[in-house]
């Protein structure tokens, strides 16, 4: 029961949080539509007003393969937290958890990078939807 | 013998670290060569995304501590219902335009102030965008040119600074959950630095166009650590899916 409570908690929170996002994250991705892809990355683009990741590979929802572009996080957002542009290059295999694109193509906003050893960065903006990584 | 000594010492260094603590949570706060309260530092202010809501935690910029106590329900005329509930507004923040004063002060990024006898210069991350807030007594121009962050004068009052700010293009949102204003709005801030730390805000939102009565913000907004400072920040270097289009990157094509 508490667990269902708590559950319910965190999806309400993240459909609020994901309707007040800076870059209306509502308006661009669709926190219905998770991905999971993983592959290599191609390149890394360290800019505002979000970062993007590019990665070719697969998306293990859909089946779907393609060089996926990822949305993160503002650079200042990311440095407050303690992540630079050394923590990806490219040719790093990754796993990147994240949402759909609303026009369906291959991108989607980036919440979480996990790399092969285990290692996982939060790189979502401050308010876009959190993706669930499991 | 010896244990007395002991416990006299250990007596001794509990009562410099409670003295050495005091004196560092009663740091002064600094004053300008007039006697003013000095505002100048980078300060992190609550993420406020909707001026209806409470908020609190952790501020925009990572820092612990902040919070605003929201407006409520929101007292929309029929006109600014009318505006409130349109489907096809402008998401004029997502195509890189000003996002306006009072929307700028609830961002996911910090702000700084830099006092000054006569001004006051509030630099925002959001936009890399600065205002000036004179304080040499000036009074607010009867008709201002309309602007997206408006026109604005400081007075003192005691040692809490009032900014009044008026003449806005309309154009804008007072938050990311896009709350309408009119150009009628006028806002005032009351600026109280209630120590070393720390600036109770105080926003009057006044918009008898779309608001039958003034609306209230109280906020609390920390000064960073020392060393942080704000970033640089360009919306439009990158915005790869304004308005939920994705162009396609090089590497995609």
């Amino acid at each position: 029961m508490i667990r269902r409570l708590f559950g319910l908690a965190i999806v309400l929170l993240s459909m609020e949080t994901a309707s007040y996002a800076h870059h209306s994250f509502a308006a661009e991705f669709d926190n219905k539509k998770p991905v999971k892809v993983t592959g290599k990355v191609v390149k890394v683009e360290w800019m505002n007003p979000h970062i993007w990741i590019y990665v070719d590979g697969k998306d293990e929802i859909s089946g779907r393969t393609a060089v996926w572009g990822f949305s993160a996080g503002p650079p200042s957002t990311l440095a407050r937290r303690g992540i630079n542009r050394d923590f990806l290059k490219t040719g790093d295999v990754v796993k990147v958890d994240g949402f759909l694109a609303k026009d369906g193509s291959p991108n989607g906003s980036g919440g979480q990078v996990t790399f092969p050893d285990g290692r996982s960065v939060f790189t979502a903006a401050a308010e876009d939807a959190v993706p669930n990584t499991k | 013998m010896n244990k007395h000594i002991v416990a006299v010492l250990v007596g001794i260094v509990v009562a410099a670290v409670v003295m050495i603590s005091i004196r560092a949570q009663s740091k002064p706060v600094p004053r300008l060569p007039n006697g003013k309260p000095d505002f100048t530092g980078v300060w992190d202010h609550p993420r406020v995304g909707d001026i209806s809501q409470d908020a609190s935690g952790r501020c925009a910029g990572e820092t612990p501590g902040c919070k605003n106590v929201g407006a409520g329900e929101l007292p929309f005329t029929p006109l600014g219902k009318t505006e409130n509930e349109r489907k096809d507004k402008f998401d004029y923040g997502a195509h890189c335009l000003p996002w306006g004063y009072v929307r700028s002060f609830g961002t996911p990024y910090p702000h700084s102030y830099v006092s000054h006898p006569d001004r006051l210069v509030v630099m925002w991350e959001q936009d890399n965008a600065f205002h000036v807030v004179p304080t040499d007594g000036r009074p607010l121009p009867k008709n201002p040119e309309p602007s997206w962050r408006g026109t604005s004068v400081g007075r003192w009052e005691g040692d809490t600074l009032v900014i009044e700010t008026a003449g806005f293009n309309g154009r804008t949102w007072l938050d990311t959950a896009q709350h309408p204003h009119s150009d009628q709005l006028k806002v005032t801030e009351r600026l109280t630095r209630t120590d070393y730390d720390h600036i109770n805000y105080e926003l009057i939102m006044e918009d008898p166009k779309f608001y039958s009565k003034p609306m209230k913000n109280v906020r609390t907004f920390v000064l960073m650590k020392p060393g942080q400072e704000l970033y640089e920040y360009s919306c439009s270097e990158n915005n790869r899916c304004e308005g939920g289009n994705c162009t396609p990157a090089d590497v995609q094509k």
